[in-house]
């Protein structure tokens, strides 16, 4: 009896400190980036340095960039996160994002790399557990090579694409990606990395 | 001493205008059962992560690290990981410096203390986290590691003798991040806790490989503890059968005096109540036929400030 009041009353501890924090009732997105420098060097073998930012997104950049994409994902709609990558001369080569979508078995996580031009130039998975593995494979992640929005927004609507699960988060989260970017990069070229 | 020279170093931190940083808050509440007979429950465990990065025009140059936790109702509270890294271009080497995760086995790329599947560490090598300084990087598809620490773990700062303890690592990794790794670690020196002081000449294989659904992760031991042989075996296997839902499953054998193996069956449910994990799982002693149940509520708060 005594072990069960003392994990009832545990349980009713966490149960209110979870009530505290509305932002994290809900399972959240994001990718928590493992090995990050293994997959950086494979999108951009001439880095030399990379420097990551966090991005507090304001209530009217969450509404325009929802706008475009759809409703983002919970864990996703407070910080953008990205990477900036310089070469040997401190030229900037490119970005990195981490995206996490939902798959049918859980998040799946994957790599973007994105050249100066915002044009992806390489997409790796990271972590899924999805059954079906056609967006695992390399001819269609290479298809996303040197395609900028406007192509991504082209692969979304095109029915000639088999839209599994996994093939539609990697398209989805592309595209939320390269809006997410656009937006909110923009805003970033005169303030602190914060 | 060391402590409060980090701790002043995270205070500066704080100030310092080019930084991003991320707090993790983990909590979790555990009922066990032994032989149907014995019932315990507690908060077992609250864990703080506090990681801060300072950069420099082109990019993240140290990163400032503390992890604290309470363990079982906070009757022991401990400071587990504070540590600053200087980092290298683009990973290829890293100093850290303060007290870290040991390199050696399976501990640099997977933490099993918030599951019920556990790994060995605590019977091999006797410690996770250590203090000293540590050179890592990643170069190509190999990790390396080298660490010199204290070899007393965490439940004090100052060393209490002067015998420390080496850890060296190599890993493959596939192109991609589900592929296979492979790990040999190598440790020799004495641990010294407030339960055992050995000398110990340990070497450790390590993998782990995703297979879609299925994530397999294995560990072996061998070598010395002061003139005993010592063998440690690990395989556990996570599949998900649902979207929420992984079966768990963990063999544990490990050999010094006396032979200790274990079975461990259980599942994860990570409900869509308030974001809560559940866990459940079964651990029978094959020798003795003793049997554990574990029922664990989790939680993790996660943001970037």
């Amino acid at each position: 009896m005594n072990s069960i009041f003392k994990f009832t009353s545990c349980f009713i501890l966490l149960f209110n400190f979870v009530l505290l924090q509305s932002s994290c009732l809900e399972e959240a997105y994001t990718c928590i980036w493992r090995n990050p420098e293994r997959t950086m060097t494979k999108l951009f073998p001439k880095a030399k340095d990379y420097k990551t930012i966090n991005i507090k997104i304001t209530k009217e950049q969450l509404k325009t960039i929802e706008s475009k994409v759809g409703e983002l994902l919970p864990g996703q709609k407070e910080v953008y996160q990205y990477f900036e990558l310089v070469d040997d001369k401190n030229k900037m080569l490119g970005y990195i994002v981490a995206a996490t979508q939902k798959g049918d078995y859980g998040a799946i996580e994957f790599v973007i790399g994105l050249t100066v031009e915002k044009k992806i130039n390489g997409i790796y998975i990271q972590r899924a557990r999805e059954r079906d593995t056609a967006f695992k494979k390399k001819e269609f992640l290479d298809r996303f090579i040197d395609k900028n929005l406007d192509d991504i927004i082209e692969m979304e609507n095109d029915s000639k694409i088999k839209k599994t699960t996994g093939i539609t988060a990697v398209i989805t989260g592309a595209k939320k990606e390269l809006v997410s970017l656009d937006i909110l990069g923009k805003k970033e070229k005169n303030k602190d990395n914060k | 001493m060391k402590k409060h020279i980090l701790s002043f170093l995270f205070i500066i931190a704080i100030n310092i205008p080019v930084f991003a940083y991320q707090v993790d808050l983990e909590t979790s509440a555990l009922y066990k059962n032994v032989d149907i007979n014995q019932n315990s429950a507690e908060l077992e465990r609250v864990g703080l992560s506090l990681k801060e990065i300072i950069s420099d025009e082109t990019g993240d140059r140290i990163y400032l690290f503390l992890r604290a936790e309470g363990e079982n109702n906070f009757a022991h509270n401990l400071i587990d990981q504070l540590y600053a890294q200087y980092k290298g271009p683009m990973g290829r080497w890293n100093i850290t410096i303060g007290r870290f995760t040991l390199p050696f086995g399976l501990l640099p790329n997977y933490d099993s203390e918030w599951l019920l599947v556990k790994t060995q560490e605590f019977k091999t090598i006797g410690i996770k986290f250590d203090s000293g300084v540590k050179l890592s990087g990643v170069i190509d598809d190999f990790g390396y590691a080298v660490s010199v620490s204290q070899g007393i773990g965490v439940d004090r700062w100052a060393d209490a003798d002067n015998d420390k303890l080496a850890v060296f690592r190599l890993d493959y990794q596939g192109e991609d991040f589900e592929d296979l790794r492979i790990g040999i670690s190598a440790s020799f020196g004495k641990v010294l806790t407030d339960v055992n002081s050995a000398y110990k000449k340990l070497i450790a294989l390590d993998f782990s490989r995703n297979f879609d659904s299925f994530i397999g992760r294995g560990e072996v031991v061998y070598g010395k503890e002061n003139d005993n042989n010592i063998f440690s075996a690990f395989l556990g296997i996570d599949y998900k059968i649902v979207s929420s839902v992984d079966l768990n499953f963990g063999f544990n054998h490990f050999q010094n005096n006396s032979n200790l193996s274990t079975i461990t069956a259980g599942f994860t449910y990570n409900s869509p109540f308030f974001g809560l994990t559940i866990r459940i799982a079964d651990k029978y002693r094959i020798e003795g036929g003793n049997n554990e149940f574990y029922l664990q509520i989790y939680k993790l708060f996660y943001s970037i400030i």
